[in-house]
């Protein structure tokens, strides 16, 4: 199985590892886009739209959605749906601060571009204190 | 990142648990960000949403006994409880919505919080160029560095508490100057005359320009330059909700936008975009998300009316009546209230049957928290926030007509959307 890593920036500490799911163009906002009972994106037209993100490394450009989208994030983890890491292009602050205060790893700016590296299925082990993001790419039949 | 005595002092816990964790927090986020230090604020404003009992948990986790160092205002609440019944909410939801909501007014209180309960503080507080500020809500944000020309990044609910606890923020993102220039140039087409703009045209503008943007600040060329403060309130979230650039310039009206060479720091335009008529009305036809042309609310002021709005309802009002079936609600903010108490211009709205209500949020909060309570199944608005956000978070259950203001009231009257 091919192994690329790549290596990016902090942005909420912590080590985790997954099945990705990823969102090549949409944004994503934790709080408003997320439906808080079941975890699935809920956000219409989205390109995850009905996706469960819930213990996925979640990848996408960036966050969208209003400043309240901490607290939404908040939720999510507390009802056990939140991802279990989010890759980021560009972070957006909200999300940033939103992962740091639910103790979800979190990482952007890698010197390769996740969305041109993960595809959804494949095996990410992320070390967001090293800034290290590991893809094992899972090959599609 | 280098930070200060007092800085330093502040994390390692000699002003209290609070203040380290707020530090802490802010920390780390100026280190996702490869903040070279920390810098001092001035001004904070919080959000007020609504708090259910694990968040507010977490909020007074986060601010304990602690008092606010600097100014700070606070958005509007979910609903203004003194007037439930006004609003109609039903009399089974009152006791919880009480709790949830005075255990949050009280928390603000005792922290010292200036309560506006208001989305557009600036009537109330203001700011100086080039001050920096801890911002939530991101029409406060965006009009802050905008229009005033101060310096705030788009602040989470929780680093602006830290920031409000603190004094402090990291120093990236919009406090630099290299990175408030314009990126991407947005024309205006020779054939829309936007000296007639409503505030529906500024925030339609502003949503079909947040489509192209991605994180680049948009810089308008063709404005009206006798265009108002109030205008360009509305050009705020409707960026904001495609895109992640919490700034835009006007040139020859805005602080930082004097000539185009100045705004764009001297470079190129990356991209560059013309706006017409056909697409103005693109954006205004996606923003009717309604099916039926019946409505059961008109809601004004998203965000919060200014005293000169006021009268403009009040005026397109006088002598009219709103139709039985159509609530007709207007935000605004308290003092604003009681001027256009004293100006007539509350009678004039509630002998048509309007109602205008401080201090809460009527269109994304009180209307869609409540649609299925109240009955709302289509609100009527000029606010392309609330045109734009209603299909997220109402998630089909309440559709939109979007429209200039004086088709709204129109509409109110009629009972229908249409023009008149």
């Amino acid at each position: 199985m091919e192994k690329i890593v790549i290596k990016g920036r902090r942005c909420s500490k912590g080590v985790a590892q997954g099945e990705a799911v990823v969102s090549y163009n949409d944004a994503l906002a934790m709080g408003a886009d997320i439906d808080r009972e079941t975890g699935l994106v809920i956000a219409p037209r989205h390109e995850l739209q009905g996706k469960e993100v819930g213990g996925k490394i979640l990848v996408f450009p960036t966050g969208r959605g209003s400043t309240a989208d901490p607290w939404g994030f908040y939720w999510l983890m507390k009802i056990g749906k939140a991802p279990k890491a989010i890759i980021n292009i560009k972070a957006n602050p909200t999300t940033v601060a939103g992962a740091i205060i639910s103790g979800i790893p979190m990482i952007h700016e890698l010197d390769k571009n996740p969305l041109e590296v993960i595809e959804t299925g494949d095996i990410v082990c992320l070390d967001a204190n090293k800034g290290i993001v590991e893809v094992i790419k899972v090959k599609k039949s | 990142m280098y930070l200060n005595r007092e800085e330093k002092r502040m994390l390692e816990g000699e002003c209290g648990e609070l203040i380290q964790k707020s530090m802490d927090l802010l920390v780390k986020v100026g280190e996702a960000y490869d903040a070279e230090r920390m810098i001092e604020v001035t001004y904070a404003h919080l959000i007020a949403w609504e708090l259910t009992d694990i968040l507010f948990e977490l909020f007074s986790q986060m601010t304990g006994n602690a008092k606010v160092r600097i100014p700070t205002t606070v958005n509007p609440l979910l609903f203004n409880m003194g007037r439930a019944k006004e609003l109609g909410i039903p009399e089974s939801s009152m006791t919880e919505l009480e709790r949830i909501l005075s255990r949050l007014i009280k928390a603000h209180d005792k922290m010292g919080v200036i309560p506006t309960y208001t989305c557009h503080p600036h009537y109330i507080y203001e700011l100086r160029i080039g001050e920096h500020v801890a911002l939530t809500e991101s029409n406060v944000v965006m009009f802050a560095n905008a229009w005033l020309g101060a310096r705030s990044n788009i602040e989470g609910a929780a680093t602006a508490i830290a920031s409000a606890i603190t004094g402090k923020t990291p120093y990236y993102g919009l406090h630099l100057i290299g990175n408030r220039y314009g990126k991407v140039q947005i024309d205006i087409g020779r054939d829309l005359k936007p000296d007639q703009f409503d505030y529906a045209d500024y925030g339609a503008l502003a949503f079909w320009a947040g489509k192209s943007l991605k994180d680049r600040i948009p810089v308008y060329n063709g404005l009206s330059r006798k265009m108002t403060p109030a205008h360009a309130k509305y050009m705020c979230t409707p960026q904001i909700l495609h895109s992640c650039a919490a700034m835009f310039h006007i040139l020859g009206v805005t602080p930082e936008a004097p000539t185009l060479e100045a705004t764009f720091g001297g470079k190129k335009p990356e991209d560059r975009f013309i706006i017409g008529k056909k697409q103005l009305e693109s954006a205004f036809e996606t923003l009717c998300s309604a099916k039926g042309r019946e409505i059961d609310l008109v809601c004004l002021g998203c965000p919060h009316c200014n005293i000169q709005e006021i009268g403009e309802i009040a005026q397109l009002l006088r002598g009219k009546k709103v139709s039985r079936q159509v609530r007709l609600w207007i935000g605004t903010n308290e003092p604003t209230r009681i001027l256009a108490k004293r100006m007539g211009f509350i009678d004039t709205i509630e002998n048509a049957g309007g109602l205008v209500f401080a201090d809460m949020c009527a269109g994304t909060g009180a209307a869609l928290r409540m649609s299925e309570a109240l009955g709302i199944r289509t609100v009527a608005t000029n606010s392309a926030t609330l045109a734009g956000v209603v299909p997220i978070r109402a998630r089909g259950r309440v559709g939109v007509w979007f429209g200039k203001t004086r088709v709204c009231i129109a509409s109110a009257i009629r009972g229908k959307w249409g023009n008149n």
